[in-house]
């Protein structure tokens, strides 16, 4: 059997020519399919790339590895626009926390309930005696774990209101003045929820022809609000 | 026709010249090289620096992203604070002044235009009590209404007026009265807007029971009544800088 070289040899020079042409083209096209095979993997580079490739050679669909390279640029220039706004993100939260810590501040602690008594035992003692008589007979503290009448889930997990139900007896000018010391109070935040004004015994003075009253039992249901929360 | 080259091979003039095996070959060689020399270079060098340049700048974005998470987690930190902050100023911002509206009220009660008609009023029972919020309503308007609390007053009061002889006792019950709601509804406690007081003092009156205390000669005139505050909620800031009492007794 003639081997293919014998085969070759035995035709004439511009057969023999042809299929050398044929083979090397053949073999151009698969070198040629491979190339461009990874052209396509290369993709098109960024505008600001300088490349060494003709133009007409850049694979400009499908993306390739050029393509994830914009992409990624892309995510950088996202995350470089955030970054750049890290120091105004700072100073605000910085802002908001110095502004919650003032309005915490104003807010007892679970642990400072008694503080909370004697603050408004002190106030009734602080009454100017100018405006009469008063004087605390009772405090009760009762938490209302639920949030009382705050309204969201946040709010009733992070605060709670505690009322102080406080008895007094004395005049009316006293217990406007107690209720003015303990709403205008700059150490807590306390807010007079309920008051009740029975009178006390009715008199009348035939010498300025007037009706005299005892002194009224007044009693007051004062809320506050305390903190449990982490935030 | 046929021509036939009689000369001898040496004196024969030579083909052209190159052979086609030689030009199909050199030809297939060239095209070869150009393509594999193409494919070298993209698959050996332009693939893997671009390979090297992705990942570095992968390397690069990795780095970003971790500080970009780090804004996200301050961000994440301004949202809590600021509902926290939401939630604080809403508590701190509930409160309904009384002592002044208290104020107002006994002074109305002593004025002179109460006192210098002839007879004395004084409540004997006076309740405050905040209203429940009631359903809210949603947008703007639940905004708005969310600011208002409502506040219930409830009193009893008494009045105590001189019984001329002769004087028919429901006739002088009538005018005293009259003025009784005459000079409350004239007067700075009902007309402070910050008291929130609506309508007339006179709108929940309900008629009373006069009696005469002859041995006095006076006639007692007892009744209750019931009104609302409507108080615009201040904000925090304005609950802070809240200005101490202008002078002795007055909040």
């Amino acid at each position: 059997m003639a081997s293919p070289l014998d085969s070759l040899a035995a035709l004439s020079k511009v057969q023999q020519a042809l299929i050398i042409a044929g083979i090397g083209l053949v073999s151009a096209l698969v070198l040629y399919w491979m190339a461009s095979k990874d052209l396509t993997e290369l993709g098109e580079p960024p505008e600001d790339f300088v490349t060494s490739l003709p133009e007409f050679l850049i694979v400009k669909e499908g993306g390739g590895l050029w393509g994830t390279y914009r992409q990624v640029e892309t995510e950088i220039v996202n995350y470089n626009t955030k970054i750049a706004q890290k120091d105004s993100k700072e100073q605000e939260l910085s802002i908001l926390q110095r502004e919650i810590e003032i309005a915490k501040r104003r807010l007892p602690e679970e642990k400072a309930k008694g503080k909370m008594r004697a603050l408004l035992d002190g106030y009734a003692s602080k009454v100017d005696p100018g405006f009469g008589v008063i004087d605390l007979q009772s405090t009760q503290i009762s938490s209302r774990k639920s949030g009382g009448s705050r309204r969201g889930k946040a709010a009733k997990e992070e605060y709670y209101s505690v009322e102080y139900k406080v008895n007094l007896v004395g005049t009316l000018s006293a217990l406007i003045a107690y209720i003015n010391a303990i709403e205008k109070s700059e150490d807590r935040f306390m807010v007079v929820e309920r008051v009740t004004v029975a009178p006390g015994n009715v008199g009348f003075d035939v010498e300025t022809n007037a009706p005299t009253y005892g002194l009224h039992s007044i009693s007051m249901s004062i809320i506050t609000y305390v903190y449990q929360g982490d935030a | 026709m046929i021509l036939i080259n009689v000369l001898p091979p040496e004196h024969r003039r030579r083909d052209s010249g190159v052979s086609p095996v030689f030009l199909a070959i050199a030809a297939s060689l060239l095209v070869n090289l150009v393509c594999g020399v193409l494919w070298a270079y993209v698959h050996f060098s332009a693939l893997p620096t671009a390979q090297q340049q992705l990942t570095d700048l992968e390397g690069v974005r990795d780095r970003k992203r971790t500080e970009a998470a780090a804004v996200d987690a301050i961000q994440k930190q301004i949202t809590a604070a600021k509902k926290h902050k939401e939630t604080l100023f809403e508590l701190l911002e509930s409160k309904v002044y009384t002592a002044r509206s208290m104020y107002e009220f006994l002074q109305e009660f002593n004025s002179d235009e109460m006192t210098g008609q002839g007879f004395n009023v004084s409540f004997s029972r006076l309740e405050i009590t905040p209203r429940a919020k009631g359903r809210s309503k949603r947008g703007a308007s639940k905004k708005k209404e969310d600011r208002i609390r409502s506040v219930d007053w409830k009193l009893s009061w008494k009045l105590v007026g001189e019984l001329g002889k002769g004087i028919d006792r429901d006739e002088i019950s009538g005018q005293y009265i009259q003025a009784f709601f005459a000079n409350l509804k004239n007067g700075p406690f009902w007309n402070n807007p910050s008291n929130g007081f609506e309508g007339s003092p006179i709108d929940t009156y309900v008629g009373d029971t006069p009696s005469v205390n002859a041995e006095l000669g006076k006639v007692v005139i007892s009744g209750s009544l019931g009104w609302v505050r409507k108080v615009q909620l201040e904000s925090f800031a304005a609950v802070s800088n809240k200005a101490a009492p202008a002078s002795k007794g007055a909040p």
